[in-house]
């Protein structure tokens, strides 16, 4: 099966040679031509080359056309370090949102013209799409607060959730219109699916009546256009305690990505049996442990979750609950798609690996 | 107003994330006499702990943040008044993210409730470099080094703080903690002490500085 077979054969539970695989590498990809993590996430002939290499060299089944987080801020004109081992990151010393006045002029910041990393990341996705139309390009857009986080100081963020909500939403109304355009151009270069990171939803972060009042309702508009347009919205979350149920009120998501138990939530089992009903799981390999486990712990740590997670109703992606570590080993994503074949073979959503039926 | 009443105001007004109301209970308390460092301790204090003792199950980082300006701006106050002499230190520590990490807000949170404490904490910031936290530490003649990491590829790092501050016969103890630092992995870099949240790391924090002493 291609790759893109296998994806879209899981989503509609057919039965698969073996259980779909997204280690969701990303920067690590430059590994695969020993280049310098800042000048693959620059150039996007480069970073397309690295990509489709690490793809053909490892066998996973979807690649991503974002090279790190802050390719929308960039356009928002933040200055990004480029950092030799690890994904870039904006300026710390020195956000663009200096105080909360500032987040009404937010829209004056962009302009499509400016925004060359934006510009790059649509340009990969059509390159894929043209090239090799049986490989699947996830879209990725990091949403509205996520992008604001990347703008103004954290710390000072937070404050203004509570002090100037009212600030935040106008920042939002105007962000999340420039994100839909995004979307719409990066749908239109070929992406089938669209993950926006919600890491706001978290049991950590904020209680869930805030993230209901901030931050859903421009997340909701973001799944719906992309489920308007026939596109696979899926969510990223990478805290403690994800809040599933809201986000599955608000966006039904077709698919979780998660790194930690939902809210309300005690055990492996359980996430599966309350969820997988609803929703496609992703994950559930830690970067710690794709970091610094070695390729046999790794095989068997994905043995154990094709056990646990295999079983999901809706379907599972064996893979990394977040970004691939720039800095490990590419043996351990060759042990995840090895792992697949060995333990995951014959998958059928539902049923799990050495599925009998036809 | 009563003390006990004055009491209550300052230590709801923390509960109830007010920095306004905290500044005026602590001016109206050094008004009636109250001594500054009792008002610091069983007003603003204790609803800052009673704020973070409902930390795991019904408080957000949002409220930790708002709690401690709370306490802060009512603290501001107080603090010109207490009699340096009468403050009891816990110990010194000495606190930063490691090298390479730029996450800070966790480390900040830390700060305000060790302090809040009675910790005497040199803030180090973001991204700092292996040997400041050594030279700080000897230079302070520091109880603690408290080292927040959110990378995972930071994780060896710990180590060398840790092996450092061996080799250079240092007295701190060595705390790591964030996000991704279990206890495992603070164990398997050397580290004395872990905490999963601020508020616990405080007791330990206190529990390590308690065992040094013997
Ligand atoms: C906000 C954020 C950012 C902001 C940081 C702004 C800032 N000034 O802090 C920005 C946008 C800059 C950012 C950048 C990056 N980030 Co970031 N970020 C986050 C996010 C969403 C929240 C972190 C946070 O503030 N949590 C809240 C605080 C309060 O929690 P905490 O730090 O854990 O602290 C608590 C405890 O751990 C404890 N504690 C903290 N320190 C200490 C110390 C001691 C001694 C003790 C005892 C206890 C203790 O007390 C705190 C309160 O209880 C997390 C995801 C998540 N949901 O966790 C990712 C996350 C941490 N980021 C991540 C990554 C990879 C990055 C980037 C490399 C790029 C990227 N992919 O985004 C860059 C790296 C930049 C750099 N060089 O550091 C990863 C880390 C993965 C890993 N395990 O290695 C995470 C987990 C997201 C993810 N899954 O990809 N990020």
């Amino acid at each position: 099966m291609t790759p893109m077979e296998r994806i879209l054969g899981l989503i509609s539970r057919k039965k698969l040679d073996r259980i779909p695989v997204f280690p969701f590498v990303s920067a690590a990809a430059a590994k695969v031509r020993g280049l310098d993590y800042g000048e693959y996430a620059k150039k996007p002939d480069v970073f397309l080359r690295c990509q489709i290499e690490a793809q053909q060299l490892i066998g996973y089944d979807a690649i991503t056309a974002m090279p790190d987080l802050c390719v929308e801020a960039q356009g928002f004109g933040a200055k990004i370090i480029y950092p030799s081992d690890n994904a870039a990151y904006p300026d710390p010393y020195n956000p663009v949102l200096k105080s909360a006045d500032d987040y009404r002029h937010i829209g004056e910041l962009f302009s499509w013209d400016k925004a060359e990393r934006m510009n790059n990341q649509l340009q990969v996705i059509r390159t894929v799409r043209k090239e090799l139309p049986g490989l699947m390009i996830g879209g990725f857009t990091i949403g509205p607060i996520g992008l604001i986080s990347r703008l103004r100081n954290i710390n000072e963020l937070v404050r203004d959730f509570v002090h100037h909500p009212d600030k935040i939403h106008e920042a939002c109304e105007i962000v999340t219109e420039i994100q839909i355009e995004y979307i719409e151009k990066q749908l239109e270069a070929g992406a089938r699916t669209i993950m926006v990171p919600v890491v706001l939803a978290e049991r950590e972060i904020m209680s869930k009546q805030m993230w209901e009042e901030l931050d859903a309702p421009y997340q909701k508009r973001i799944a719906d256009f992309v489920s308007s347009k026939g596109g696979i919205y899926a969510v990223h979350t990478c805290g403690r305690g994800p809040y599933f149920d809201l986000l599955i009120k608000w966006l039904h998501p077709l698919l979780i990505q998660n790194a930690h138990l939902p809210d309300g939530i005690a055990t492996e089992e359980e996430m599966v049996e309350k969820y997988s009903k609803k929703l496609l799981l992703l994950g559930y390999l830690s970067v710690s442990q794709l970091a610094w486990m070695n390729p046999t712990e790794i095989m068997e740590e994905c043995k154990r979750q094709i056990g646990v997670f295999g079983k999901a109703r809706s379907g599972y992606f064996l893979g990394a609950s977040c970004e691939y570590p720039p800095y490990a080993s590419l043996y351990n994503a060759m042990a995840v798609v090895k792992a697949a074949r060995v333990y995951g073979a014959n998958f059928k959503a539902g049923v799990g690996a050495n599925c009998e039926e036809e | 107003m009563a003390e006990e009443e004055i009491m209550k105001k300052l230590k709801d007004s923390v509960i109830n994330l007010d920095k306004d109301a905290a500044k005026e209970a602590a001016e109206e308390a050094l008004k009636v006499g109250i001594d500054p460092l009792d008002a610091m301790k069983r007003g603003l204090y204790a609803g800052l702990k009673e704020v973070c003792d409902h930390y795991e199950e019904t408080v957000f980082i949002t409220d930790m943040l708002l709690a401690s300006d709370a306490f802060y701006s009512g603290a501001e106050v107080l603090k010109a008044k207490i009699d340096k002499a009468k403050m009891q230190k816990k110990g010194i520590g000495v606190l930063g993210v490691i090298e390479g990490d730029v996450h800070d807000l966790g480390k900040n949170m830390l700060k305000y409730l060790l302090e809040a404490e009675g910790f005497e904490i040199h803030d180090l910031g973001f991204n700092v470099r292996v040997g400041k936290f050594i030279e700080e530490a000897h230079r302070l003649d520091a109880d603690l080094i408290l080292v927040s990491v959110m990378l995972s590829s930071k994780f060896p790092t710990i180590e060398k703080i840790v092996d450092l501050a061996r080799e250079n016969e240092l007295k701190a103890k060595i705390m790591v903690g964030g996000g991704p630092v279990t206890e495992e992995i603070a164990k398997k870099y050397g580290a004395d002490g872990w905490a999963l949240t601020a508020p616990q790391a405080v007791k330990e924090a206190l529990k390590l500085v308690e065992k040094s002493k013997y």
